[in-house]
């Protein structure tokens, strides 16, 4: 690959990271924990995408790997959320705070 | 426990299951060995860890559920499935990024009800389920024996008519035959 | 310009477009109304991107095991998304009540019939 090709990665990786980082707003905004639940999802896909990059940027392949573990986690993180938790309807202004388990889902 | 249904898989052939439990067994494990190939990139000393692994997964896919009923794979129509399955992607992904980025996004959130066609049990309906998100503008709501519900993006595109094509393209990746479309409940 | 740099800027090209999906993925998931339509906005664009960006590095692989594992780690995510993004699409419709008679309410049989 030619030699600009590195750095070209660098900066993908890089904006993929800043549009991650736009959906965290979501988290700060909710409204509801699963309005929170889906930007950590988003983060998740977008994580990979900056990992591949990087596997490439910096010729290590076992970033491949990392980024295998972190897809199938956040697919986990998903069903225990649901499982355990479960959409709670929106919480009213100041639900700030991480949301508890303190009632069932369902 | 029993692996036969009701639904005749393969018009034309006996209703008997085909494969035996073991059989079906090594097919999976089969695939899945396949798959560690692939991710250790062909390298002997992986198997160290990869054939537990792949027993261990064995295991697990026996724990968690009754196996599924018997059912194989056309490769014509998997073929002809992966195609459609990446327009729809390109489709979806474009779609989506068109009406979130209008001035004013161009939604209309609504459900809509689809009936099944796929067989109850079949694997099919899972991969209709996974695929769905993928077609513009539906997203799968909830499902059942009977139906399955979809959020639509846009409640007053022709949804309809979107997911009976997929339903069609994953009957054909099984090799199964759909009822006759009937008037699509909306 | 070598075939190289034509691969280069092919391969390129192809992130770049990924990386517009992203975008919209994001500018969804801040602009859409409620949070079943955000899911939609979520799994399709982002699952695109990702797409294009796989594509994009194939074109730069050493040999066709990698390959193969780029588009394995594609599907995984992709497999991977669609389940989070109907389990959290199903939790949503009941947390606001208007659950359908499709929803059984057990989360215990109905994590079957998916499948």
């Amino acid at each position: 690959m030619p030699e600009w090709m590195t750095p070209a990665l660098w900066i993908a990786a890089a904006a993929v990271l800043g549009t991650i980082a736009l959906g965290l707003v979501r988290v700060e905004r909710g409204p509801s924990n699963g309005d929170r639940m889906l930007a950590a999802q988003l983060l998740g896909t977008g994580a990979v995408a900056v990992l591949l990059l990087l596997a490439r940027a910096t010729d290590a392949p076992a970033l491949l790997d990392v980024a295998l573990v972190l897809a199938l986690l956040a697919c986990v993180a998903g069903a225990v959320f649901v499982r355990r938790i479960g959409v709670q309807p929106p919480e009213r202004d100041e639900g700030r705070g991480p949301t508890r388990a303190t009632e069932d889902g369902s | 426990m029993q692996p036969t249904q009701h639904l005749d898989p393969h018009p034309g052939k006996p209703a008997t299951p085909v494969k035996t439990a073991t059989a079906r067994a090594l097919a999976v494990a089969a695939l899945l060995a396949l798959l560690w190939f692939v991710l250790a990139g062909g390298d002997a000393a992986s198997w160290i860890v990869g054939v537990p692994a792949v027993a261990a997964a064995l295991l697990l896919a026996r724990r968690v559920g009754a196996p599924p009923p018997a059912w194989r794979l056309d490769p014509a129509g998997a073929l002809r499935f992966a195609a459609f399955f990446v327009r729809e992607s390109m489709r979806g992904g474009i779609d989506v990024a068109g009406r979130v980025s209008a001035r004013r996004p161009r939604v209309a959130p609504g459900l809509v009800h689809y009936r099944w066609r796929l067989p109850a049990g079949s694997p099919g309906r899972a991969l209709f389920v996974l695929c769905a998100s993928l077609l513009p503008g539906t997203l799968v709501a909830a499902a059942d024996d009977h139906e399955v519900l979809i959020h639509a993006l846009d409640a007053t595109a022709p949804v309809a008519g979107e997911l009976a094509a997929l339903e069609e393209h994953v009957a054909a990746l099984f090799a199964l035959r759909l009822p006759a479309p009937e008037a699509a409940g909306a | 310009m070598s075939g190289d740099d034509v691969r280069g800027a092919l391969s390129l090209l192809l992130i770049a477009a990924g990386m517009l999906f992203f975008l919209a993925g994001s500018v969804g998931v801040l602009r859409l109304p409620d949070l079943l339509s955000r899911l939609h906005a979520l799994t399709k664009a982002d699952n695109l991107g990702l797409g294009l960006v796989v594509l994009g590095l194939m074109l730069q692989a050493d040999d066709a095991f990698e390959v193969l594992r780029l588009l394995l780690v594609w599907l995984l995510v992709l497999f991977a998304s669609s389940v989070a993004c109907y389990l959290v699409a199903r939790s949503a419709l009941r947390a606001h009540g208007d659950a359908p008679t499709a929803a059984p309410e057990g989360p215990d049989e109905d994590t079957r019939d998916g499948r």
